[in-house]
């Protein structure tokens, strides 16, 4: 990576945070996770411990008691399991074959879903605002149409923060909702590590997808919280693992980082969220005051600081990207996928925006490790690279697709 | 990435040729961005043996190429532009009784269409592919020449004859002087990851190259039974469409006539699939439409040419002349008739390893021209 890049693209993944990699280069070094946390023996009962140490944190930071806590191998795991462990055991133990998704989760929750639909769940998709928030009502609504087609709904799936636009949905009322009817409420977390009520008491649900690596821990880790006593199934079968939830060995060094990127997460929520913040509002006043067309997608809509979903009016974020990468900024469309290919948001189609806003839209999401110095240089070089696509966008050679072929 | 030094985009499937054409480039001192262009909805790769191009694996080997080379790197969605320009065409053109060329309107409207104005848009002077072929420009002219590659095997200038002027000053070919052994002994030498990979599949978006099948699954509704006849109208048999056809087919007919048959022609109007004897798909002539000019500004007068009717088929002596008003098209005479003249299929005008122009064959001229009718030997040769 070029040494001057402004990396502007956290909700992929946020940098380690120091106390994660201290704690698990140390792990590493002093081999202290050398053995297998279900062994009959003391290395296996030391390493044992650090995982229960681990969980137990967890557990206090997010509200939780440690038997709540399942370790996953991410956000794609955890929403996955989340969704399908909910929706199963609720048709299995109470008959309810319903699955409410709001229209604007992530892929690992909207395709597991999808899934769930061909095995023959009745699922059914809240819409969002113009904005981009789910509200209650749509959600009741959503229930209905459940109801309409003879089906009691099991599972409500709402995100906690967008991971493309950043905004924060009503996860606790429709938590409320959900209780009302005798569904489980499901919020995929992932984006919202630093936000206030990331407490599942406070939020209500019943289960809790988060990821390590966007709030400072290692890729490849992540954990599940599951509300005592509520249904639940499993969707990997083996060894008696996660208390039989989720077999496998567990992937001890990244659970111990993320406890204590958590951690810190949680202590410095604070102060992280008020720096972000600082730095956002310093870049979209920079930026505009360059480039006074740019705009948010997500107009006042509460959200998270520092991810921001632009609309750059007449330039394809496609162009846009390549130019920022090159000028030594790293942003991207919306979520990173396999082939790193613009896919046209489902997000920003869902809050209804036409298709050429969708395509002139790009994510930027600043970290807790970006600095306000690197604000003015990113808007900079930001405003460099939309006036020379708009000075280039004039010259094009050919009409794109202008020309009759048959 | 140094100032000053021009910028190309390079189209890179991950295999051999875009390879090492991205490679040559960079040696030449060219500032190179590698690009592939997915063209598949995202997750859904065609189905069955899976070696064509702009696949997910396509972009994972690019991805790696551009890795070793050093060079950025980026996938475009072109989705949307390639199902428009080459995807809808192309059945289009099969349920109206043609058998298209897709590549040829990738090139046109996607790779130096699209991808062209893009890299324009980023400041890249040209656009470059592992394409074999030559562009070069006219010192007399100053028109831009498409030209045969040192490869004449490998020669694809077949499916680059819709580019115009600006497209041509835009588009780099450095694969050119090199034969395919040689590519090949290039990537080897560079350690490039792709040196060992088959060859891809004719039609990128269909699998196993079994466009009927993919008809059948894409187009149901348009795909119509009807008559099969011989020359004469006579009522042999049934055709399941007449999308399923094409220009000297002699399999698939289900047809008992004791002797082989071959569709001699295809009359999508009422739907009717004529069969005849071998002879009977010969002709000795076409007309093109939508022609573009490489060599020469326009045609006035007949020229003498030698002309490709597919991809494969030998260079056949001919005389082209204007047909009609119409400046885009042409009329194409042989010296001997040619078999299976297809419509929907380029032809392309060869003078020597000059590209002169070429069009979409709209019709097949089957009758034998009246003698002293025109005198193609004398005609005039081209370039």
């Amino acid at each position: 990576m070029m040494k001057d890049v402004i990396y502007l693209d956290n909700a992929a993944t946020t940098p380690m945070c120091p106390r994660a990699r201290e704690t698990m280069a140390r792990l590493i070094e002093h081999g202290l996770a050398d053995a297998n946390p279900s062994s009959p023996h003391r290395p296996g009962r030391r390493v044992r411990a650090l995982l229960d140490d681990a969980r137990d944190a967890v557990a206090r930071l997010v509200g939780a008691t440690p038997g709540e806590i399942l370790f996953t191998s991410g956000g794609t795991e955890s929403d996955n399991l989340g969704l399908r462990g909910a929706a199963h055991a609720m048709l299995r133990e109470r008959g309810r074959r319903g699955v409410v998704v709001s229209a604007i989760e992530h892929h690992a929750v909207l395709e597991a879903a999808r899934a769930l639909e061909r095995e023959g769940f009745v699922v059914e998709v809240a819409p969002c605002t113009r904005q981009g928030v789910v509200t209650r009502e749509a959600v009741e609504l959503a229930v209905g149409r459940i109801e309409a087609r003879g089906e009691r709904v099991g599972v409500i799936a709402v995100m906690l923060v967008n991971n493309e636009v950043g905004t924060v949905q009503p996860v606790a009322d429709v938590a409320a909702l959900a209780r009302s009817r005798g569904a489980l409420v499901m919020t995929d977390a992932v984006q919202a590590p630093f936000a206030e009520e990331l407490d599942v008491e406070r939020l209500g649900c019943d289960v809790m997808a988060l990821s390590a690596h966007k709030f400072g821990g290692p890729q490849g880790v992540g954990l599940l919280y599951v509300r005592r006593g509520v249904p639940f199934d499993p969707i990997l079968f083996g060894g008696g693992q996660e208390r039989v939830l989720r077999p496998g060995t567990e992937n001890v060094a990244g659970i111990v980082g993320l406890a204590a990127a958590l951690a810190w997460a949680r202590e410095e929520r604070q102060a992280i969220e008020a720096h972000k913040r600082r730095l956002e509002a310093r870049l979209l006043a920079r930026l505009q005051e360059r480039v006074p067309d740019v705009e948010l997608n997500t107009g006042d809509a509460p959200r998270s600081p520092g991810l921001l979903s632009l609309h750059v009016p007449g330039i394809e974020a496609e162009a846009l990207l390549v130019e920022l990468d090159l000028a030594g900024v790293a942003c991207s469309y919306g979520a990173a996928c396999s082939s790193g290919s613009l896919r046209p948001s489902h997000v920003l189609q869902a809050m209804g925006l036409d298709e050429a806003r969708v395509r002139c839209s790009i994510r930027v999401s600043i970290g807790p490790f970006n600095t306000l110095e690197e604000m003015d240089r990113a808007a900079d070089r930001m405003a460099a690279a939309i006036g020379k696509l708009r000075a280039a966008g004039r010259t094009a050679v050919t009409v794109v697709g202008g020309v009759s072929v048959s | 990435m140094r100032a000053g030094r021009p910028r190309v985009l390079v189209a890179m499937s991950g295999g051999v040729d875009s390879s090492v054409a991205a490679a040559l480039l960079v040696e030449q001192g060219y500032d190179v961005i590698g690009v592939t262009l997915q063209i598949w909805p995202e997750g859904i790769r065609p189905p069955g043996r899976h070696v064509g191009c702009c696949s997910v694996d396509a972009v994972d080997d690019a991805r790696r190429v551009a890795d070793r080379l050093g060079i950025p790197y980026y996938v475009f969605d072109f989705q949307e532009i390639f199902r428009r320009t080459v995807i809808a065409p192309f059945t289009r053109a099969y349920l109206q009784g043609q058998t298209p060329n897709p590549c040829v309107w990738c090139n046109e409207h996607v790779k130096f269409g699209a991808l062209l104005d893009r890299a324009v848009q980023l400041g890249a002077e040209a656009v470059a592919t592992g394409h074999y072929a030559r562009v070069e420009q006219d010192p007399e002219t100053g028109r831009w020449l498409l030209m045969r590659p040192r490869d004449r095997r490998k020669d694809q200038t077949y499916v680059l004859w819709p580019l115009t002027q600006e497209q041509l000053a835009r588009v780099r070919f450095p694969l050119a002087p090199y034969t395919k052994e040689e590519v090949r002994e290039l990537a080897r030498a560079r350690r490039l990851p792709v040196a060992y990979k088959p060859e891809s599949q004719e039609i990128c978006f269909i699998p196993d190259d079994d466009y009927r099948r993919y008809l059948r699954e894409h187009a149901p509704e348009a795909v119509r039974p009807g008559e099969i006849v011989d020359t004469q109208g006579r009522v042999l048999g049934q055709h399941p469409g007449v999308a399923f056809f094409t220009i000297g087919q002699r399999k698939g007919l289900g047809l008992a006539a004791g002797r082989p048959l071959y569709v001699v022609d295809i009359d999508p109007a009422a739907n009717r699939v004529v069969v005849g004897e071998r002879d009977e798909a010969r002709a000795w002539g076409l007309e093109a439409r939508a022609v573009n000019w490489i060599a020469v500004p326009g045609l006035s007068e007949p020229a003498r040419v030698e002309a490709r009717i597919r991809r494969n088929a030998p260079d056949a002596p001919a005389v082209i002349e204007p047909a009609g008003g119409d400046p885009r098209r042409v009329l194409c005479r042989f010296d001997q008739p040619q078999w299976a003249v297809t419509p929907g299929q380029s032809v392309v005008w060869y003078a020597g390893d000059v590209v002169v122009g070429g069009g979409v064959i709209a019709r097949a001229v089957k009758e034998e021209p009246p003698a002293g009718h025109t005198t193609p030997v004398e005609a005039p040769a081209l370039a």
